[in-house]
């Protein structure tokens, strides 16, 4: 007998929910030809748990102190200890953070995650593994310009109180803002919400030359974008440290870890 | 899943309206079908249930703001009622006069409201604050459409609905209730007298619309947006080669923008047995100006054409009077779309337009002869460039940024930027040129390629649309792009 039309698109729709739902289920992703199949949103139900059991067990290791207050009024003189993570705006700033260590006697380190927003390094221990392997004194978070445009935005929520997490209750932390090159659709506040005025530099009034590509900073408009942070963590933020005027600048480099970027590139 | 997650999920959220191509729609949708094949013979069942989906889905999106939808569904099928019954010249133009102020008001209300803030501002340095204002989704759509149906009723032109429940499915039918086509009355309320059309051919037309629509929205669309949006933000931040590549990226990405969603929206209509006609008809074909406000939009500018055009007087008051007819027209369609002096200026260049092919036409008022196909491709051409300069105005944040994307054309141009951007862009420039063809494809292939589908058998269209369904995920970002027409 002849399905009627009406179930016949109902048991298409069904069939393509199922094949999305199992494909989504499978554990390993299809590869063909060197190009690999994307799962679709459905994968979000069967991921959760895995990265809940990932989050709980990282927030376990964490949790076994309280956090102090770490304000200081004057800035901390001691020698640093920097780690810098975030995405590919933090280029920029780090040439010139060499010319502020080499002055104040800090010592840092940089991991770069091309292309990474909130929702990459809320999703797992990357910082963890770092802060356990550079043991910072102090830990500096440029993140948000990739996602200034993503819809959403909420979701960050979570994800942005997992990165926090991670940092030990007793090392200070900033976020610098991110040099913002189109109009955010509510990230800033929500990083704002979540570290506090006095954690987070506003990258947004200032204005920069952009490269061609439109979005990173010059390196001369980086470097001053370095120096505005720096007046900023010796005089404004919670925690200050010394951070003096470099005279000169030098030629030896932070040592800097690179991270693929999450998603395919050429 | 727990439970609070699925209500979460089901329950209003502004950022998350239900998009025709999200996953959760389909899903939905499938549940909605499957109620539907229950009760589609039973006229009141099948009104109430389609009701009742289309406040859910409006409620999804807009929340409580669905009591402005309904407060203007209340008062004009009432209002048309006592107009329709009523003898008195005077008392049906009160009704028809209380029904355009609640209408309009509630429309300029909500969006207009804060632009006139802005400008009296301006003009006067009032410092007066914006209200607080969310616009409610597809305000603009349903206004013109309830607008077109008492002035239709009031020229005796239709009789009114059935009854309120029938009106108020006409009025809320999902599938262009938030970004359109604005249906007519005439059209839309007889097709509910007669059992819904549940034939195999045009509902498998209706799963072909909506892949074409999902395949120029989700694939096409929201790839080529990508550059687009990067470089309409800070146009002074790239060449002019770039600037002018946006522009063309623009051009194809609002038509597959629009004309996807309203593909989409016939066909999910052509599944339960309705018929919303046509929006698009190959605009980027179109060989003047005119021809191209014939071609784009099309339920949009009959309705301007029927309500604003000719009741001003049209071409019945000598030619001069026409062409200010025209603009006054084009303005308003500009001032449609956005409470932005950009929109204005957008509406404005396009009666300008009108204005002079119209002149053309009344200064050569010569034999109609058939035009050589060499001038048809040229006209054609001059046409596309020509719409594809205005929506500059239309896509650009602010007038100063859409000068800035021609003087970067013009005087910036930068050509030797074109191999490294072939070189780093190459997947966006195919795309943009699979757009272009598609659009530009002969509509007699499309013909071929749409029988070809709906004679497939069922397992294979279900093997087409997973193509296309895996497609969309692998090109798309995160999060599902809204339609640029959401917020009209």
């Amino acid at each position: 007998m002849k399905r009627h039309p009406l179930l016949q698109v109902i048991l298409i729709f069904l069939l393509v929910q199922g094949a999305l739902i199992l494909y989504a289920g499978s554990k390993k992703e299809l590869n063909l030809f060197g190009y690999t199949f994307r799962k679709s949103g459905y994968s979000a139900w069967f991921e959760k748990e895995q990265v809940k059991k990932q989050l709980d067990k990282v927030d376990s290791l964490l949790s076994d102190s309280l956090r102090v207050e770490l304000k200081t009024n004057k800035p901390d003189t001691a020698k640093q200890r920097f780690l810098l993570i975030g995405d590919s705006m933090l280029e920029g700033l780090m040439s010139r953070l060499d010319d502020y260590c080499a002055e104040n006697g800090h010592k840092s380190n940089a991991v770069i995650w091309y292309g990474s927003t909130s929702l990459q390094w809320g999703q797992c221990d990357t910082l963890s593994y770092f802060i356990k392997k550079y043991k910072p004194t102090y830990i500096w978070i440029c993140l948000g310009a990739n996602e200034l445009a993503v819809d959403h935005v909420e979701r960050r929520d979570t994800c942005i109180a997992h990165i926090l997490k991670q940092i030990p209750k007793t090392t200070p932390y900033a976020w610098i803002g991110p040099p913002s090159w189109r109009k955010d659709n509510g990230i800033i506040a929500l990083i704002k919400k979540h570290v506090g005025k006095d954690r987070y530099f506003n990258s947004e009034r200032l204005v920069f030359e952009r490269k061609s590509d439109g979005a990173h900073p010059t390196k001369p408009s980086a470097a001053k974008w370095m120096d505005s942070v720096a007046v900023w963590m010796q005089n404004s933020a919670a925690y200050k440290v010394k951070l003096q005027f470099p005279d000169t600048h030098v030629t030896r480099h932070t040592p800097i870890k690179l991270l693929k970027p999450y998603y395919k590139t050429k | 899943m727990n439970f609070d997650a699925l209500l979460d999920m089901l329950g209003y959220n502004r950022e998350e309206p239900l998009l025709f191509n999200s996953g959760f729609f389909l899903a939905v949708f499938t549940v909605f079908l499957a109620g539907y094949a229950y009760m589609y013979k039973q006229r009141n069942a099948r009104t109430w249930y389609i009701v009742l989906f289309s406040l859910y889905f409006y409620y999804k999106s807009s929340g409580w703001y669905l009591g402005i939808l309904w407060t203007t569904i209340v008062l004009d099928y009432f209002l048309a009622k006592l107009m329709h019954e009523s003898k008195q010249p005077g008392e049906r133009k009160l009704f028809l006069l209380m029904s355009l102020i609640s209408s309009l008001g509630l429309l300029a209300f909500f969006k207009y409201t804060n632009f006139a803030i802005d400008n009296i501002n301006s003009v006067s340095g009032a410092g007066i604050k914006h209200l607080d204002i969310f616009l409610p989704i597809g305000i603009s759509f349903y206004t013109f459409q309830s607008i077109s149906y008492v002035v239709d009723i009031y020229k005796r032109e239709i009789p009114p609905a059935r009854n309120f429940i029938d009106y108020a499915f006409y009025m809320s039918f999902f599938p262009h209730l938030v970004a359109g086509p604005i249906v007519r009355a005439r059209y839309f309320l007889p097709q509910l007298d007669h059992p819904p059309v549940l034939e195999a051919k045009p509902m498998f037309e209706g799963l072909y619309f909506i892949l074409r629509g999902l395949i120029k929205k989700a694939i096409i669309a929201n790839y080529i947006a990508q550059f687009n949006d990067v470089v309409f933000d800070n146009p002074g931040g790239y060449s002019g080669a770039e600037n002018l590549l946006a522009v063309y990226g623009y051009t194809l990405q609002i038509y597959c923008d629009f004309s996807g969603y309203s593909d989409m929206a016939m066909g999910i209509a052509r599944l339960m047995g309705y018929d919303l006609g046509v929006n698009f008809n190959a605009p980027y074909l179109a060989r003047n100006i005119t021809d191209f406000w014939r071609r784009w939009h099309i339920s949009l500018s009959s309705w301007l054409r029927d309500y604003i055009y000719i009741p001003l007087g049209g071409n019945r008051k000598g030619e001069e009077r026409q062409l200010l007819h025209l603009m006054v027209t084009m303005l308003i369609g500009g001032l449609w779309h956005g409470p932005s002096w950009n929109f204005v200026i957008w509406g404005a260049l396009h009666g300008l337009g009108l204005v002079v092919h119209k002149v053309i036409l009344l200064v050569n008022k010569k034999e109609a002869r058939p035009t050589p196909i060499v001038l048809q491709v040229i006209f054609s051409l001059i046409t596309f460039h020509f719409v594809a300069a205005l929506w500059v105005f239309f896509r650009a944040e602010t007038l100063p940024d859409a000068l800035t994307v021609f003087s970067r054309i013009l005087f910036h141009f930068n050509a030797e930027i074109l191999p490294y951007f072939v070189e780093a862009r190459g997947l966006w420039l195919l795309v943009l040129a699979a757009g272009y063809a598609v659009v530009l494809l002969p509509v007699s292939w499309k013909e071929v390629l749409r029988g070809a589908f709906v004679r497939m058998p069922v397992l294979a269209k279900a093997l087409v649309v997973v193509i296309v369904v895996q497609a969309v995920v692998q090109l798309q970002g995160e999060g599902v792009q809204p339609f640029i027409y959401f917020q009209f």
